[in-house]
């Protein structure tokens, strides 16, 4: 009685929420519906753990998600999944809510959920899915996870013998996971004209094996810190083919091709693969045909883009958003950046961490990237913006060889801010790197 | 000055078994007495932009006129140069990677503890502190033998604790950065720590930071610490020298502010970050 009262306490909530606020209302239904009853998801109706699949990982969980859920309905199948991110508990509850009638009981066929990597091992406790993809585990948010360790370890929790994980077969974190589970598959992308190998700087860094603690070597990045990767020490990574490999890319055409057949690829960066090649993993392990694949990534196209263009101060200015705790993001930006050879303006928005309290001065990932790609690559003026912090990514920048005299420290990313400091010079293309595009916003 | 000659001395230095050397770019005769700097394990103990503190070691070496080479030691199953090494810094890595580390060094304890007694850094920060520890207690109970450098217990947290750090070193100097904490920390009767805490949490919230004997160092501060404060870098390598017996010609290794007149301002902003925390406007 209690999960029924639950459930409709919910849906009369999400029936307000969408007079006032129609599209919102991701986490609170279930998080009415959760105080009531704690087991609300585990008391939901209908669903089918044999085909229920988590997402999770530091990056590519929503492109993932939506890919997956994109190729699942495109086949005509049905599915209920969490595809505006809401990715806890709550999230996963709401999307159940919406999905079921009165009884409780689902609609879909399918339940193709985005889960937290640090709330998996809950989230599964009540709907045991027996399909997880594993993205990349990743430094991120240390506020939260600390090491990448911590969330190795999280994630682990929530796996079982009555699991198929799919696993980045060029990830070494999140590939050892594929060990802890019933069954483990594995997707690669072979090394490819976007590919790149880093030079033999004497602080050039890698990462621990995952199974040894000793360093791993990377044959090559697909992108970064995610490639064909091998421990010499004890072998790790190198013993096998992936099960499903993206085996050649053409970039310009849209298209890949994995066991002989090609597919569409409506994107023109490498990250992108990893997402296609896993969801090809799971749809076929789940017993979708080629044709029905296929035609699903034809049709696939994203939703939310990482780059936008622009006008400030009468040049043109490329945003890149990045995930400003994650280096990997930040590197991938850095290079995307220094992929123009021509003179350029280079503006980094580091900003302190206001996300979870307390706020605080991070400077942690400034260390862990590598700036010279844009340096080389020809820039002009480096305009760093923040103010509590925005001047440490000048230091970064005098540690990697930068001109002072070219640089330049903002107190804020507003335009007002940055207009002014824009103006006086060249007229050559700027870039934003940022996290959140301040110059949309108005200055509080 | 030190940003031209860091950089020379990294562009021209290629490969991981080269050393980092700054000597000729000094204008010093190779013969020159360096400080040795030997950074553990670059690649396993690689969290927090960690390899940053080796960066500022020897950029403010450059800074100070103080001759310094560096050597990187990648696999746990290399040996160890002792008689070479002035400096064992162990940068902050994942707690994951702790146990094989310390297994890796498991013969290594005495030649740590006469190396230390002869007066040799050794530094760790952050997770790695374990590893100078006397034991480090997992969540699941397992307690894991440091190299017992430092009289201090680590035990692991249910939880991460991410905030700034801000602290007094016991000579006064302020150091400030961030501290993204898995480990308790507990020092011994005796244990002296680094230096008093302003702001944030230090080793378990009893007011006190990291832990010190002789030339033994820990520190929780992360940020990367050293580039942070490139002032306590230039008092460790101070100490390091003095410990080696390098002497400048020309009386003592100094740190000219106008060589690092961005991290002053930066730290200052930082602080003033901090400061509305205290202050309860933020």
């Amino acid at each position: 009685m209690r999960f029924y009262f639950a459930l409709w306490i919910a849906k009369l909530s999400l029936a307000l929420i969408n007079i006032v606020a129609k599209g919102r209302g991701t986490n609170l239904p279930g998080q009415i519906a959760l105080r009531i009853d704690p087991l609300f998801v585990k008391h939901m109706k209908g669903v089918d753990p044999a085909k229920a699949v988590f997402v999770t990982g530091t990056n590519g969980k929503s492109t993932t998600v939506n890919l997956l859920h994109h190729v699942f309905t495109s086949s005509g199948r049905t599915v209920c999944a969490n595809l505006d991110g809401a990715n806890m508990l709550t999230g996963v509850a709401t999307a159940l809510i919406k999905d079921s009638g009165m009884s409780g009981r689902i609609r879909s066929q399918y339940v193709i959920m985005e889960t937290d990597e640090r709330y998996l091992r809950f989230i599964r406790k009540q709907l045991p899915a027996r399909q997880l993809i594993i993205t990349n585990i990743q430094k991120d948010q240390t506020q939260r996870n600390g090491e990448p360790g911590v969330i190795m370890g999280k994630i682990a929790e929530a796996l079982g013998d009555d699991l198929t994980v799919f696993v980045n077969q060029d990830e070494p974190r999140s590939f050892a996971l594929g060990d802890k589970a019933g069954r483990a598959v594995s997707y690669a992308v072979k090394e490819n004209s976007k590919s790149y190998h880093k030079e033999a700087d004497f602080f050039s860094v890698t990462m621990p094996c995952a199974r040894c603690h000793e360093p791993i070597i990377f044959r090559a990045h697909n992108i970064e810190n995610i490639g064909p990767f091998v421990c010499p020490s004890c072998g790790y990574g190198g013993e096998h083919e992936a099960d499903y490999t993206v085996d050649t890319v053409d970039y310009e055409g849209h298209s890949f091709t994995s066991a002989g057949k090609e597919y569409r690829f409506n994107f023109s960066t490498p990250y992108f693969l990893y997402c296609y090649i896993s969801v090809l993993a799971a749809s076929k392990e789940m017993g979708l045909t080629d044709e029905e694949i296929s035609r699903g990534f034809e049709s696939f196209s994203d939703l939310r883009g990482r780059l936008a263009t622009k006008t400030i101060a009468g040049k043109t200015l490329h945003y890149i958003k990045m995930k400003q705790e994650n280096p990997e993001t930040i590197q991938s930006s850095l290079n995307l950046v220094g992929e123009d050879k021509e003179d350029k303006i280079f503006l980094f928005g580091l900003d302190e961490t206001l996300d979870y309290f307390p706020p605080f001065t991070n400077t942690l990932a400034l260390f862990d990237v590598d700036f010279r790609p844009v340096l080389r690559s020809g820039l002009s003026h480096f305009v760093c913006m923040s103010k509590a912090i925005g001047r440490m990514a000048a230091v970064r920048m005098l540690y990697d060889g930068f001109d002072p005299e070219h640089m330049t420290v903002l107190p804020s990313g507003y335009e007002e801010d940055i207009v002014p400091a824009l103006t006086p010079l060249d007229d050559q293309p700027v870039y934003l790197v940022e996290e959140i595009p301040y110059y949309k916003k108005p200055k509080k | 000055m030190n940003n031209t000659i860091f950089n020379e001395i990294r562009n021209n230095t290629k490969g991981h078994d080269a050393v980092l050397s700054n000597v000729r770019a000094l204008g010093l005769p190779d013969s020159a007495r360096a400080l040795h700097i030997l950074w553990m394990y670059p690649d396993v103990l690689n969290v927090f932009g960690g390899r940053g503190d080796l960066m500022a070691l020897m950029r403010v070496s450059c800074s100070m006129g103080l001759p310094a080479e560096m050597k990187r030691l990648d696999s746990l199953s290399a040996e160890i140069p002792f008689d070479w090494a002035d400096i064992i810094y162990f940068a902050s890595g994942d707690l994951t990677c702790m146990e094989d580390i310390l297994a890796a060094l498991e013969d290594d304890r005495d030649s740590f503890r006469t190396f230390a007694e002869k007066g040799g850094m050794v530094a760790a920060v952050s997770s790695s502190g374990a590893i100078l520890a006397k034991e480090f207690i997992k969540s699941d109970g397992t307690a894991v033998k440091g190299l017992g450098l430092l009289d201090m217990t680590m035990k692991e947290r249910d939880k991460v604790h991410g905030d700034d750090l801000w602290f007094r070193t016991e000579d006064g100097m302020e150091v400030a950065g961030n501290q993204i904490q898995l480990l308790d920390v507990e020092l011994g009767a005796g244990q002296q720590p680094l230096g008093s805490v302003i702001y944030g949490r230090g080793n378990n919230g009893d007011g006190r930071e990291g832990a010190r004997s002789g030339n033994v160092i820990y520190t929780g501060c992360v940020g990367p610490v050293m580039v942070r404060n490139p002032w306590f870098a230039a008092r460790l390598l101070e100490d390091a020298a003095k410990a080696a017996g390098i002497t400048p010609a020309g009386g003592s290794f100094e740190l000219p502010d106008e060589e690092i007149e961005q991290e002053l301002i930066s730290s200052e902003e930082a602080r003033e970050f901090i400061r509305s925390k205290i202050g309860g406007t933020r």
